[in-house]
């Protein structure tokens, strides 16, 4: 049986959308409710639904064998799997924001608020810049209006939090969509019943 | 001791002997190590083995001394100052690694092997077998998996990209993201052909003779001769024993600059992460051995700690 971890919430919609059209939909994912594990007996699958941050964790630590995992999460923490496809949704890009107005002053360290502290750190490594790290769980658009920080990294999608917030983006520095990842353990027992699933989404995305 | 009284052990405790008795038998002995080792010698061979995250600590002479992440640089330190021509050594020892998941320290119980010889390179063969009849040890299926990093170092223009270019990509390779391969290869101005070969090879995977055949149809046998003949060699022996697979994978690659021909890995079913990694490091035992010029070295280590899963 294959075990696949997918993320609650508004990508997990769009995951079971292209799961259907891939031929691997069950009646059950129309009204999960607070169910964790949905079973497919008839193609031998087992689904476990997750937070969209726990994804990697199932999926690296071989609790699940395929997940579907945003871009932002695998590269804040770069989980040792096989990252087998981009499902080209859940678009969006990691960004620095700052307040309106707001100049740079290179005399001394940037103070930046963000979730993705690791996704922060190696941007302001490669750009050079030293910088001192507020890590916080959620709005963060909040950090800069309040003066705990200078500026953000933070997820961008359309920008209207960040406009409502008066803040524009300085540096839209990494593309983010959902992808599909796989234990690299279990492809080595699945490697068929992977290989089929993921050729199966790349003509479900494609339609 | 009664052959009994091993049933008085656990699993994990039977399992290592039963290992060590296997590498003894193979002409292996043992070298032991204090869990400590001078930072200078991992600082001196940073290329070959990561010196961040380190526990290190200053001793009571003013030296700096670490943790040991690794095994294998203080084996080739012993090694090169022994008189032997040929050695075949195998440890067991604590590693101790940060986790990024974690954000804490682990410690990993290894047994590890090591062929080095001082005149020429050792065979590939014996030390894969050697693997293999360990992985054999595990009483559930396991698969064998076989690469060779010659397709990559012996690649002209992978030897022009600048380090950290080289590290992405390998790491793209590892994680057989073949869209991003693609974006980086365009980026860094990869020529067509050079991006059509690394595409294709580093998405090879499956039995020998289909890596065989993909490569002859892709029409990159010239290039790809040492990686696939020395592969051959291997996996064709390996593959004898048809209770265990062997499946050659080019997106096997070492990100560090450690292996230089053929690399390997392990798994066992039931495992989440490979139990066994190896491969060749004639480049390293160069390094420790510089008056031995054709030297080399070949070794492989076996994580006993991912094989708890196994036995609870």
């Amino acid at each position: 049986m294959l075990t696949i971890a997918l993320p609650k919430g508004r990508l997990g919609n769009q995951v079971y959308d292209i799961l259907k059209g891939a031929g691997y939909g069950i009646p059950a994912m129309e009204d999960i409710g607070r169910r964790l594990i949905l079973l497919d007996e008839e193609r031998g699958l087992k689904y476990l639904l997750v937070k969209p941050l726990d994804v990697a964790v199932y999926v690296e630590k071989g609790a699940a064998d395929v997940g579907v995992a945003g871009k932002d999460v695998l590269e804040e923490f770069e989980p040792d799997v096989f990252e087998m496809l981009d499902l080209g949704f859940g678009k969006c890009s990691m960004c620095v924001a700052a307040p309106e107005g707001y100049k740079e002053e290179g005399g001394r360290k940037v103070r930046v608020a963000t979730k993705f502290e690791h996704i922060a750190r190696k941007y302001y490594s490669r750009i050079g810049r030293d910088a001192e790290f507020i890590h916080l769980n959620g709005s963060i658009e909040l950090a800069p209006v309040m003066g705990l920080a200078d500026v953000i990294v933070d997820i961008v999608e359309t920008g209207t939090t960040l406009k409502e917030n008066h803040l524009h983006v300085v540096d839209r520095f990494m593309d983010i969509s959902a992808r599909v990842i796989v234990n690299k353990a279990s492809y080595r027992f699945h490697e068929e019943a992977v290989d089929t699933m993921i050729g199966r989404l790349k003509e479900a995305r494609s339609k | 001791m009664e052959e009994s009284d091993l049933s008085l052990l656990s699993r994990r405790e039977q399992f290592v002997i039963e290992m060590q008795v296997l590498l003894r038998k193979a002409g292996y002995t043992r070298l032991e190590f204090s869990d400590f080792e001078e930072y200078a010698l991992f600082e001196r061979h940073h290329a070959f083995v990561s010196i961040s995250h380190m526990l290190t600590f200053t001793d009571s002479f003013g030296r700096i001394q670490t943790l040991r992440p690794d095994v294998t640089l203080s084996v080739m330190k012993q090694s090169a100052f022994r008189p032997e021509n040929e050695i075949r050594a195998y440890y067991r020892e604590d590693v101790f690694r940060y986790s990024q998941e974690t954000h804490e320290y682990e410690t990993h119980e290894q047994i590890g092997a090591e062929h080095i010889v001082k005149d020429h390179s050792p065979e590939d063969l014996e030390t894969a077998l050697l693997a293999q009849r360990m992985l054999e040890k595990l009483d559930v299926p396991t698969v064998l998996v076989l690469s060779h990093m010659g397709y990559l170092l012996q690649n002209e223009w992978y030897r022009r990209l600048p380090e950290d270019e080289q590290e992405c990509l390998q790491a793209l390779i590892s994680s057989k993201n073949q869209s991003g391969l693609e974006t980086l290869l365009k980026r860094c101005e990869c020529p067509a052909n050079e991006q059509r070969k690394l595409l294709t090879v580093a998405n090879l995977s499956g039995s020998i003779e289909h890596v065989k055949q993909a490569i002859h149809e892709g029409g990159f046998e010239k290039e790809m001769e040492e990686a696939v003949g020395r592969l051959s060699l291997v996996a064709e022996k390996l593959g004898e024993n048809k209770k265990h697979r062997v499946v050659v994978d080019f997106s096997l690659v070492n990100p560090l600059h450690y292996y230089n021909g053929l690399v390997f890995q392990g798994f066992a079913e039931g495992c989440g992460s490979a139990v066994i990694s190896g491969g060749r490091y004639d480049l390293l035992a160069r390094r420790f051995m510089p008056e031995h010029e054709h030297c080399g070295a070949i070794g492989f280590a076996l994580d006993v700690g991912e094989l708890d899963t196994l036995w609870k």
